[in-house]
């Protein structure tokens, strides 16, 4: 882990503890004899701004890395190396992927959605054909059927078919 | 009739049916993220109606227990907790996978579950009045300082920084802070969303952090061929070495898990943590730590089952549930007619004992249905990742949805898998950050309450000796590895001058 990323870590932290703390502004701390909603919020937050910056500090007196900013975080090149794998995109797109199957399960229902997400990832990971992901598919929605359905009677969002 | 004859009121037939049947749904329900055994134990609630008090009663026990067995599966085999008990289970359970030793932590967690259960269950018989008592003992002073006591106990769980545990304890304090405040009821950080007032959903983080960040960090890892050699039945089961080394651990997680389930709040899941914290410490080979250490699978699993078996005690004895679980128990009780509390050892002690007697039969009837499917579970390890990890996916997703059957959790728990794949590779370990979530509301709480008992005076805090010792200890904890790696300095300052002389 080179410096700059350890810095830029520390930073984006920072961000959100110095964010947290501003929007608890808008929640009053009252008396310490009543103290209200926003002081917890704030004792937290603050100890979490304090560490954060102290950890900055400790990385700014760090001896600096032989690795300059272009293999940084910022770095295009970087950036792709770690979002996908060789040539073949694979977290990156198995994010969008799911995204993509939480958003449509409402309108096509679980099941349909389930059939393809399963598909599509599995070929994502790797899987050469349509054969063995598609009787996955299949087989992981029949499980869910009888065991979420039937057994423990816990209903899944229907869609336009079922 | 004697306590015997009452206790073998449990081996007749229908109860021993009961038993089984719950045992079984438990450990489904443990198995399953985000299916609890409160739910699960409210849905079968109706049906015990029919079996009668006692054998409906037992089921609903059996389901308790049984949910704590099967949490420790699919945290071994996927990383993916199937309880928040079993979430410290995933740093070293899934690393045994990873090498081969799935059989062995399955065992070994069904074996400190069953040793641990069987523990609790003896000293519930034995203590039960006196234990209750004590734990009533705790106010919000007492329980403020001992969440401090936990967070510094606890920041140092995985070895590596404890700058950044303790800023990963601190995130999880501020995501505990979303939703409906503790004291107030005042909503906050919800930015307007209604689904947020409730709070974060623990399983959804707890799934996201885990199953969902482990299958991107699986994708981003060079791609090796399994290799499917088949494995001897003696490789499935732990070791000589590997059950020697899990004996102290067993015995250290029960005392210490079931000394925590006396408290209110997520006990079972502290315990675990808390075990783990303490067998790190006292091992000799702490650099196993987090890449399959026998011990850090023992004693949490056998620290969170003794925990849930302390839960019971101020239950039966007083009619108090500290836990959501105990809290339907509890309804079930009173379905039945049954009222908890002082007088249910002297009214019904058919029941009282009855149940305490299933707890003996559960926990030989799970050791019995865990172990036999060691086998079947460790080779799940072994199917390959483009055909597994569809499945955890789908399961996670599952788990965040049933939870509140909202897909807010989902997008929480696909936040959290984003999150969590990201934090791994900067080096924050996602554990701590479950520390700071399931004490963030107790610790608050206390933390408000103490103030507004003292009027403000901050001495309350350390006002009653047991919360003063309680904070001397977390002082003690917090300095001495300071003061330990200033010695090491001075004691390597002095060797080296003498060795210039």
């Amino acid at each position: 882990m080179t410096n700059i990323n350890k810095v830029i870590d520390s930073i984006i932290i920072l961000c959100f503890g110095c964010f947290y703390l501003l929007y608890n502004t808008t929640y009053p701390i009252d008396q310490l004899n009543n103290p209200g909603p926003g002081i917890f919020p704030f004792v937290v937050g603050s100890i979490l701004v304090i560490l954060v910056i102290y950890q900055l500090i400790k990385t700014l007196k760090e001896p600096p890395s032989k690795r300059k900013l272009k293999d940084s975080f910022f770095n295009f090149k970087f950036i792709k190396g770690l979002l996908t794998e060789g040539q073949k995109p694979k977290p990156f797109f198995l994010g969008i992927g799911l995204a993509l199957y939480i958003f449509i399960i409402k309108w096509i229902g679980f099941y349909i959605s389930t059939f393809f997400f399963v598909i599509f990832s599995s070929r994502l990971m790797g899987a050469e054909d349509l054969k063995k992901p598609t009787v996955l598919a299949m087989g992981i929605n029949i499980f869910c059927y009888l065991l979420f359905n039937v057994i423990l009677k816990l209903s899944f969002p229907r869609g336009i078919l079922f | 009739m004697s306590v015997l004859s009452f206790l073998l009121i449990a081996l007749q037939p229908v109860n021993v049916f009961a038993c089984f049947l719950g045992a079984v749904v438990g450990t489904l329900v443990g198995v399953l993220p985000g299916l609890g055994p409160a739910a699960a134990m409210a849905l079968v609630l109706p049906a015990t109606l029919k079996l009668g008090p006692t054998a409906g009663l037992i089921m609903l026990a059996g389901i308790y227990y049984g949910s704590m067995y099967g949490g420790s599966t699919t945290s071994i085999l996927v990383n993916v907790p199937g309880e928040p008990a079993s979430v410290v289970t995933t740093l070293d359970g899934y690393a045994m996978a990873r090498k081969g030793r799935a059989g062995a932590a399955l065992a070994i967690a069904a074996i400190g579950s069953f040793i641990a259960g069987t523990i609790s269950v003896i000293a519930l018989q034995l203590f039960a009045p006196l234990l209750a008592r004590t734990a009533l003992a705790f106010g919000p002073a007492e329980y403020f300082a001992l969440t401090i006591l936990g967070i510094i106990l606890l920041s140092n769980l995985t070895g590596k920084s404890r700058l950044k545990s303790l800023i990963m304890i601190l995130i999880g304090l501020i995501l505990s802070t979303i939703g409906i405040d503790p004291v107030g009821g005042v909503e906050r950080f919800s930015f307007g969303s209604v689904s947020a007032q409730g709070g974060i959903s623990f399983i959804a983080i707890t799934t996201g952090l885990f199953g969902v960040a482990e299958v991107f960090s699986l994708m981003s890892e060079e791609k090796k061929d399994l290799e499917l050699a088949s494995v001897r039945f003696r490789e499935l089961y732990p070791n000589t070495e590997e059950i020697k080394r899990s004996i102290a651990p067993i015995g250290r997680g029960s005392i210490l898990g079931f000394l925590i389930g006396l408290l209110p709040g997520p006990a079972a899941t502290i315990a675990s943590f808390a075990s783990y914290g303490l067998e790190r410490k006292l091992s000799k080979r702490k650099e196993e730590f987090g890449h399959g250490a026998i011990e850090g699978v023992a004693g949490p699993e056998a620290a969170n089952n003794a925990a849930s078996g302390a839960a019971m005690i101020p239950l039966l004895s007083l009619g108090l549930p500290f836990t959501p679980a105990t809290a339907v128990l509890l309804g079930g009780m009173l379905l039945h007619g049954i009222t908890p509390g002082p007088l249910l050892l002297r009214d019904r002690p058919d029941v009282f004992w009855g149940v305490v007697g299933s707890f003996y039969l559960g926990n030989i009837m799970l050791l019995v249905l865990n172990l036999p499917l060691v086998g079947i579970f460790a080779r799940i390890v072994r199917v390959n990742p483009k055909y597994l990890m569809p499945i955890v996916l789908i399961l996670c997703l599952i788990g965040a949805y049933h939870d509140n059957n909202n897909f807010f959790d989902v997008w929480v728990m696909l936040a959290s898998g984003v999150a969590g794949y990201f934090l791994r590779k900067y080096d924050y370990e996602p554990a701590p950050l479950i520390i700071g979530l399931v004490l963030g509301t107790i610790m608050e709480r206390s933390f408000r309450q103490t103030l507004i008992i003292s009027r403000g005076n901050l001495s309350g805090f350390w006002e009653s000796s047991l919360s003063a010792t309680i904070l001397i200890l977390a002082l003690v904890f917090l300095i001495l590895p300071i003061l330990l790696r200033l010695l090491k300095i001075f004691k390597f300052g002095n060797s080296k001058s003498i060795l210039n002389k």
